[in-house]
């Protein structure tokens, strides 16, 4: 009896320690998918605290090869969950106040901030908030597209079922954003 | 280069931007994404602590409002039944009909023999 205790304690113990594992890989590139998609770092992390806690009291019990899918279907629908309440929240404002109000960020004057000689550091973030504004300004479904596709390097099969849509609706997701990003970027950046 | 080449040249340098974007999280935002983690793992076995007694609270709470419900439900049948006695005895016409039912009976009867 004590023997099995021991065994069921080390093994919930590994088991702790890999979820711990594959949300410290994976917490970043989570954190920059919501910022892309929300553009407000307290959103972002709201949303990867959100998703994290899905997976951890939902599907902990699974086996860690599944995590990686789970995570990214629980990421894409709480982000989906955001824009849609954002969307409300966005229009009732309209509504009630002067749209003048409006803070929107043209990424294109990003292009012309730094025209002078930017040392490595700068070019490269700059290329990054550039390339973040341009994929903010996609439409979420095909954001979410491009970045599992070609980021996350999931087929179109996996992204189809952590986007919760077709496959083919994937394809044509991820071609028109890639088409709209090449003549957002193609011919501005370095 | 034709256009093939130039669309993997540009998600190539895609991919590396976002990559770059990675390094470029502060190191307060990183702090806050392990404080999330180590709450989230520490939070996991919260819930089962609360959970069962919320559960027993919750059923007993929902047994005892049906309870209520189909008990004044069982009431207001009884009254409307009572109101419709109610009116049923107030209509003298009614009642006299019913007083001399047996009577009507008897006439029919005689009325088929004859």
């Amino acid at each position: 009896m004590t023997a099995l205790c021991v065994i069921t304690g080390d093994n919930s113990l590994n088991h702790a320690q890999t979820i711990d594992q594959f949300l410290s890989e994976i917490e970043k590139r989570a954190y920059r998918m919501a910022l892309i998609a929300t553009s407000n770092r307290d959103d972002a992390l709201e949303i990867v605290q959100d998703s994290m806690m899905k997976l951890v009291n939902r599907y902990s019990n699974k086996h860690a090869t599944d995590w990686p899918p789970l995570f990214h279907r629980i990421l894409q629908s709480t982000i989906r969950d955001w824009y849609r309440r954002s969307k409300v929240r966005n229009s009732l404002r309209q509504f009630f106040f002067s749209s003048d109000q409006e803070n929107s960020t043209d990424y294109m004057d990003t292009f012309t901030t730094y025209d002078s000689q930017p040392d490595e550091q700068l070019k490269k973030e700059m290329t990054v908030q550039q390339l973040d504004t341009a994929l903010h300004a996609l439409p979420l479904r095909q954001q979410q597209a491009f970045l599992l596709r070609q980021w996350e390097g999931l087929d179109v099969k996996q992204t189809a079922h952590a986007m919760s849509c077709s496959e083919s609706s994937v394809k044509t997701h991820y071609s028109r954003a890639i088409s709209a990003l090449r003549n957002q970027l193609e011919d501005h950046w370095p | 280069m034709n256009d093939h080449d130039k669309q993997k040249e540009f998600l190539n340098n895609c991919n590396n931007v976002l990559n770059d974007g990675l390094n470029s999280i502060d190191d307060n935002t990183r702090r806050r994404l392990t404080n999330i983690r180590h709450t989230v793992l520490t939070q996991k076995q919260e819930p089962s602590q609360w959970f069962k007694p919320m559960m027993i609270l919750a059923t007993t709470a929902s047994l005892f409002i049906a309870l209520t419900l189909w008990i004044n439900t069982s009431n207001h049948i009884n009254d409307s039944l009572a109101l419709e006695d109610i009116s049923l005895l107030t209509d003298s016409e009614d009642l006299e009909f019913y007083q001399e039912l047996e009577f009507y009976n008897w006439l029919e009867d005689e009325q088929i023999k004859g």
